[in-house]
């Protein structure tokens, strides 16, 4: 019996010492964000600042120029002033580039801004163009806007890149009549 | 010196218990210690200590002692510090430690014995489980009565003094308060005297009459659930369930289970066959000897065990906890007898006990390494989301990035309350990564839907924190724009009639929300997100007032888009009330529905002139 307490010992200070990692402790304060930069009417795609407003279907910045898209694009913009009586212009800035018109021959761009659907256009050779849509007062009412923009087809992930790609875009926004 | 190493012998299990398990001191709170601790709440807001304390649960159970009365008592003193609450568990455990050690001493005759089978029982993977959950307490205290009663009644019949058959009623009945488990004590304590002290079989009558009475009782005021996971299964099921506690109680196949990509993994299947043959042959060679003793080892496990085997589909390894003693007080004095036997069978009990300590520590070392880290990101999210709270008074917060692990066993028993943030959901579409259990929670009534969070917003009433992060990281202007304008978002599918957020589907006929509810009156109407899967149906749940149930059964027409009405009946008076009606396919993919209710009288609440006729909560399709 005497020989068992010392092996007992043993073995439970190894224990000790096997558990012995002070249990980890965080303090529990928030990351807030920072002060509020005001929405811009134009989004230039190479600004990390505004990257907040393109919501879905951007990818990485590239060159510091420019990014391409998914097949389905949004972008939240503030109307310019007095754009809920006049209107405004829709203007996006892209290249389709080369290896999308030799996959898949045209694509075309559609543009949606609240329930105004815009007209569609078709770029069949590559090269850099300005999609340009009058946009109703009525879509532009409130402070943020939101425009989607759909691609008809778009290089699938895999065949050119990992990502699905669409166009490319150098900037996007909403000039008053 | 005699008295010293007496103390030895009892201080030994306890100092391995805290060498061993002192880092759980620091585990925070988990699943249904947020539904405990929110009854603190109630508390606050006027609710009856008695009901809280006695109300049963909706699992069935009633255990004011180790439930009801410790959160509530330690919310009201220690808030949120789940440092007291771990320390009483942990003292009542060393006091258990105590008793087994003094009950082993007693049946074996071997301090040896006794000390070795508490510290058996103590690092049993079953024991670790328990340990390791403050909501668990109810198994740990139940020991401490049941020990304490059973150390009782082997005083009493040791010495024939009525003193300690009283001390073990106190014990027994306070046993109730902790536990449903206490019920089977005179079973334990029947089969003893039938194997050990015949004389005294006939004082153990009575303790079986006072759990049949508690049995009864029970079962009437909280009558178990005919599904789900509390269910009762009786069959040959509850065999299998049998071998797998078995196993489990070994420690072999939970190591399997943790370790089971190790390449030491099969070191579990050793160990559960090396305890398994070692315990049965030292009960064989015992049975030889015509001492009766193993029989009742081995009956403390079953007995203790029989009433959970019904649960076919709720299996916890903590369940273990009081049976696991039973084997434990075999396996102790089996390894003390070998031990002072010849040089061959000393050292197979050692390689036996060596084999069984070395898997059940490695066992209960996960099991706490794997509470410390999923209590501690509760923390972070619980006392985040407080501090988010602080910073944005009576805002709506919407949580994104919530895992599936720490919505179980968090985000689902609602801890936010505790921290003063009354109103948080998840983030429209951040339930994707959870994956659903009806049985347990409707997953979808965790999530805002897009409109109203949308709503929200825009009216800056809502933020939303990105709580993947070790820090709630606020992520509002992104979420919100990500989301687009209401008006393009579909209705919700479901809507708490009583939150102001979901007014824009709330139709004519109903009174203005108040505290959580919404008041109808002759007829309401409201809008809800139409159904998308084959199968779905209307769920509505509301209350009724005694009042309305004067004059009788009330009843409710549920129409929905102009289709005939359903009807049910109401009855129970100051309850709720849930139904679920089917939809018509030709439903499928409608934008939305028009739900209308109707009931056939009203009546005015005293010192009002509104017509009331029910009150409602959740309205949804799924």
């Amino acid at each position: 019996m005497r020989r068992l307490i010392p092996l007992l010992s043993l073995w439970a200070a190894g224990m000790f010492l096997t558990g012995c990692r002070a249990p980890e402790s965080v303090p529990v304060e928030t990351i807030e964000e920072a002060p509020p930069a005001p929405l811009a009417p134009m989004v230039h795609a190479a600004d990390p600042k505004a990257a907040f407003q393109l919501v879905k279907g951007f990818y990485e910045i590239e060159q510091n120029a420019w990014r391409w898209t998914a097949r389905e694009f949004s972008v939240t913009l503030r109307p310019p002033a007095r754009a809920d009586e006049k209107g405004a212009v829709l203007r996006l800035k892209l290249t389709v580039p080369e290896p999308v018109i030799a996959k898949l021959k045209s694509v075309q761009l559609s543009a949606r801004v609240g329930e105004a659907a815009l007209e569609p256009e078709t770029y069949s050779k590559p090269g850099e163009y300005i999609y340009a849509r009058d946009v109703p007062a009525s879509a532009l009412g409130g402070d943020a806007v939101t425009v989607d923009f759909s691609l008809d087809k778009a290089l699938p992930p895999g065949e050119v890149d990992q990502r699905e790609l669409g166009i490319v875009v150098t900037s996007v926004g909403l000039e008053l009549k | 010196m005699k008295r010293a190493l007496r103390a030895a012998w009892l201080a030994a299990p306890v100092a391995v218990f805290l060498a061993f398990y002192w880092r759980g001191l620091f585990i925070w709170f988990a699943q249904d210690d947020f539904a405990w601790l929110n009854l603190s709440l109630r508390f606050n807001e006027g609710y009856s200590l008695w009901r809280l304390a006695l109300e049963p649960a909706a699992q069935g159970t009633i255990r004011p002692l180790s439930e009801r009365l410790f959160f509530i008592g330690f919310h009201q003193w220690f808030g949120l510090d789940a440092l007291p609450y771990r320390a009483l568990i942990y003292l009542t455990q060393a006091a258990n430690l105590l008793l087994v050690t003094l009950i082993a001493r007693r049946l074996t005759g071997s301090p040896l014995a006794a000390a070795v089978a508490a510290i058996f029982w103590t690092l049993n993977a079953g024991v670790a489980a328990s340990l390791s959950w403050t909501s668990t307490y109810n198994q740990i205290l139940c020991c401490f009565f049941i020990l304490a009663a059973f150390l009782f009644f082997l005083r009493y019949t040791e010495t024939g003094e009525r003193r300690y058959y009283a001390a073990q009623w106190l014990a027994f009945l306070a046993g109730f308060g902790a536990l449903e488990l206490n019920a089977a004590y005179p079973a334990l304590a029947g089969l003893y005297a039938l194997v050990r002290a015949k004389r005294y079989l006939a004082s153990t009558l009575p303790l079986f009459a006072v759990s049949a009475v508690y049995a009864i009782l029970h079962q009437t005021v909280s009558p178990k659930p005919a599904s789900g996971p509390y269910a009762f299964h009786w069959g040959w099921d509850m065999f299998a369930t049998l071998i797998e506690y078995v196993k489990w109680m070994a420690g072999g196949v939970r190591f399997q289970e943790i370790f089971g990509l190790h390449r030491l993994d099969w070191l579990g299947w050793l160990t559960t066959v090396a305890v398994g043959l070692a315990l049965a042959a030292f009960l064989v060679l015992r049975l030889a000897h015509r001492d009766w003793r193993p029989v009742f080892f081995a009956g403390w496990f079953l007995i203790f065990l029989a009433p959970v085997l019904p649960l076919r589909d709720h299996f916890s390894g903590y369940y273990l906890t009081l049976p696991a003693i039973g084997p434990a007080l075999l396996g102790g004095w089996a390894f003390a007898s070998a031990w002072q036997a010849r040089r061959g069978r000393r050292a197979a009990a050692v390689v036996v006990a060596g084999l069984y300590l070395g898997v059940s520590t490695a066992v209960a070392h996960a099991t706490l390494s794997w509470q410390l880290v999923r209590t501690e990101q509760a923390r972070r999210l619980v006392l985040g989301i407080g501090r988010a709270q602080a910073l944005h008074q009576g805002k709506v917060i919407l949580l994104e990035g919530v895992s599936n692990e720490i919505f179980w066993g968090c985000v689902r028993d609602r801890p936010f309350p505790l921290v003063g943030a009354a109103h948080v959901y998840l983030a429209p579409g951040s339930t994707r990564a959870i994956e659903p259990h009806p049985e347990l929670a409707e997953l979808s009534e965790y999530e805002l839907p897009a409109r109203p969070a949308a709503r929200l917003l825009r009216a800056g009433e809502a933020v939303v924190y990105d709580v993947s992060g070790r820090r709630p990281r606020n992520v509002t202007r992104l979420f919100r724009a990500s989301l687009g304008p209401p008006e393009r978002l579909p209705p919700a599918r479901w809507i708490d009639a009583g939150k102001p957020w979901f007014a824009d589907q709330i139709g004519p006929g109903w009174h203005p929300e108040e505290r959580g509810y919404r008041w109808m009156g002759r007829q309401a109407e409201l809008r809800l997100g139409g159904p998308q899967k084959p199968g779905e149906v209307l769920y509505i749940a509301g209350f009724c007032p005694a009042r309305q149930l004067v004059q009788g059964p009330l009843e409710l027409r549920v129409g929905i888009e102009g289709g005939e009405p359903y009807r049910v009946r109401l009855t129970r008076p100051d309850a709720g009330f849930e139904f679920r009606f089917p939809l018509a396919p030709e439903l499928m993919g409608k934008e939305s529905v028009l739900v209308s209710l109707e009931v056939e009288r009203t009546f005015v609440a005293p010192g009002e002139n509104r017509q009331l006729g029910l009150a409602f909560g959740i309205f949804a399709i799924r």
